[in-house]
């Protein structure tokens, strides 16, 4: 189970009973209420994200057994929202079973890809990039 | 003359796709004759200027002078000559920085640069101090993030060689008062650098009873095409500007061992000038000209004043915004800009958020960016509503 404890067929529920636009923003807020803050030492440069118009964090660390942890943070609470959701979606699993998550598919699911605006989908392809180039740094 | 806001907003085409458009400060609207302008332009009238003979080429060639003498008109330069064509504020400063300063400044010698600035107005001066020696110093704000005199008497002195300052803060509005800066800086044997890019579009400016340097703006901050800007210079520091960019056009003989360049403004403007945004721009001078601007600007400021009024409310509420300004930055505590941004995005509020290319001004500020709500005249009533009904939504998803 990841950091916050919600599976990500919980996740995709979560999101279906969202009727509007302004509800399906509410659950990403309500998320980014319960992602786990990133230590104070780990918000350091080696862990910040470039070029986001909000601060974001990003520290995925592998496991003696082969799962990876991953734990994020933001400034800004939708984009923690956001981070939230690759939590789930990416903490607690293999190297192979990360390459396998149909990232795209799941956002389709959640509704939230055409909320996104374009360039904020840009921004969050770039943290599933981060993502799986660290993966497959520490997984060598 | 009064102003007649419902007719203002009627020539703007694309305001009738519903959104509610407070991004002003980055681009103005166009209006329906600068459009047509330039289309027709290109569909029927395409040719290149001050070459050929043919008839639509000699309009072409007209057509640029016109707007020239327009501009010159707009800011109340003595002749169209002191007009340079650039693509931009942006390249506008840094001709003066790479033609004027870097050949009139020595090692030792000061720029002065307020805090107020868009990093158009000081990144060009930071090159140029590298490139000769000189320093860069701040005139920073007082506690009322103002400019005022005092300040700048503090950093002025003989090693000082030019003052940049705006004309309008584009983060708070805020205008300084241009006319005892230049006796200032005039005073000490100083020239001085005005940048209008914001000014432009809400102060008419007199460049000649200022008595000012250099000017500079964007046309397309002026409800013109984008890729175009002017520089004015004043007749005596015109003969002072060095070559800038060398090519076809600026020059009067050229060998291989050499060029005679070409008098003002022909010397600046090497290759095919941006023919088809001059022609625009010169229909959007045009356009203008039946408008009362004074009366238009107070339209504006009384919309940018309601809707911090109606923002005061919420708790938290901080305003940016300098007394008499069209421009309403603000921030809510507890809030990143960029949350509000993206729930504005989402309820077809346009506004503009971040550091507003003006990183010193956020330190001073003590904020990581801002919210930019950016008045013009085609703003009306039902905009502000939408905004400031907008933030309600959005905090209330936030919070």
């Amino acid at each position: 189970m990841n950091a916050l404890n919600i599976t990500e067929h919980q996740l995709v529920e979560q999101f279906a009973q969202q009727p509007t636009w302004q509800d399906r923003y509410r659950q990403l807020i309500a998320l980014s209420k319960h992602l786990p803050p990133l230590a104070v030492e780990d918000k350091n440069a080696h862990y910040h994200i470039n070029g986001c118009e909000n601060n974001v964090w990003l520290k995925v660390t592998r496991h003696h057994d082969g799962r990876f942890h991953l734990s994020a943070d933001s400034d800004g609470r939708i984009v923690k929202g956001l981070l939230a959701i690759l939590v789930i979606l990416v903490d607690g699993k293999t190297a192979e079973q990360i390459t396998q998550i149909p990232f795209s598919d799941i956002f389709h699911q959640l509704k939230i890809d055409t909320e996104l605006s374009e360039s904020r989908l840009v921004g969050l392809n770039k943290l599933i990039e981060e993502i799986r180039q660290a993966v497959a740094q520490q997984n060598s | 003359m009064m102003f007649d806001a419902i007719r203002f907003r009627d020539d703007f085409p694309a305001l009738s796709t519903g959104q509610v458009y407070l991004d002003s400060a980055a681009t103005a609207l166009k209006p329906q004759p600068m459009i047509t302008a330039t289309s027709d332009y290109y569909r029927q009238d395409t040719a290149n200027a001050y070459r050929s003979l043919y008839q639509q080429a000699q309009r072409t060639t007209q057509q640029i002078e016109t707007t020239r003498q327009r501009v010159a008109e707009l800011i109340h330069a003595t002749s169209p000559q002191q007009i340079i064509w650039t693509k931009g504020a942006t390249e506008s400063v840094n001709l003066v920085a790479q033609s004027y300063a870097r050949y009139t400044l020595k090692a030792g010698d000061e720029i002065i640069v307020s805090e107020l600035e868009h990093h158009s107005n000081l990144i060009p001066w930071l090159i140029v101090a590298e490139q000769t020696g000189a320093k860069v110093i701040k005139w920073a704000l007082n506690d009322n993030h103002q400019l005022d005199i005092a300040g700048l008497k503090q950093c002025i002195s003989d090693k000082t060689q030019i003052v940049a300052v705006t004309q309008m803060s584009n983060v708070t509005g805020y205008q300084p008062d241009l006319a005892e800066i230049v006796k200032i800086v005039h005073a000490n044997k100083a020239v001085i650098v005005v940048d209008g890019a914001q000014g432009i579009l809400h102060s008419p400016i007199d460049v000649a009873s200022l008595d000012i340097d250099f000017y500079l703006f964007s046309a397309h901050k002026l409800y013109g095409p984008t890729g175009l800007g002017a520089l004015y210079v004043k007749a005596d520091k015109l003969s002072q500007l060095a070559v800038w960019h060398g090519g076809g056009k600026m020059l009067k003989t050229a060998s291989f061992s050499g060029f005679e360049p070409q008098l003002a403004p022909e010397k600046f403007e090497a290759g095919t000038p941006n023919i088809a945004a001059i022609i625009g721009f010169g229909a959007t001078l045009n356009w203008l000209k039946q408008w009362d601007r004074l009366a238009a600007e107070a339209y504006t400021l009384s919309l940018a004043q309601q809707a911090e009024q109606d923002l005061q409310s919420i708790s938290g509420f901080i305003s940016y915004r300098a007394t008499t300004s069209p421009i309403l930055s603000f921030n809510i505590e507890h809030i990143h800009h960029s949350d509000m941004a993206v729930l504005l995005a989402e309820q077809k509020v346009a506004v503009r958020t971040g550091e507003l290319c003006a990183q010193p001004l956020m330190r001073r500020l003590n904020c990581s960016g801002v919210i930019r709500a950016a008045f013009a005249p085609y703003n009306n009533q039902q905009d502000v509503l939408r905004l400031v009904n907008a933030v309600h939504t959005a905090l209330d998803i936030l919070r």
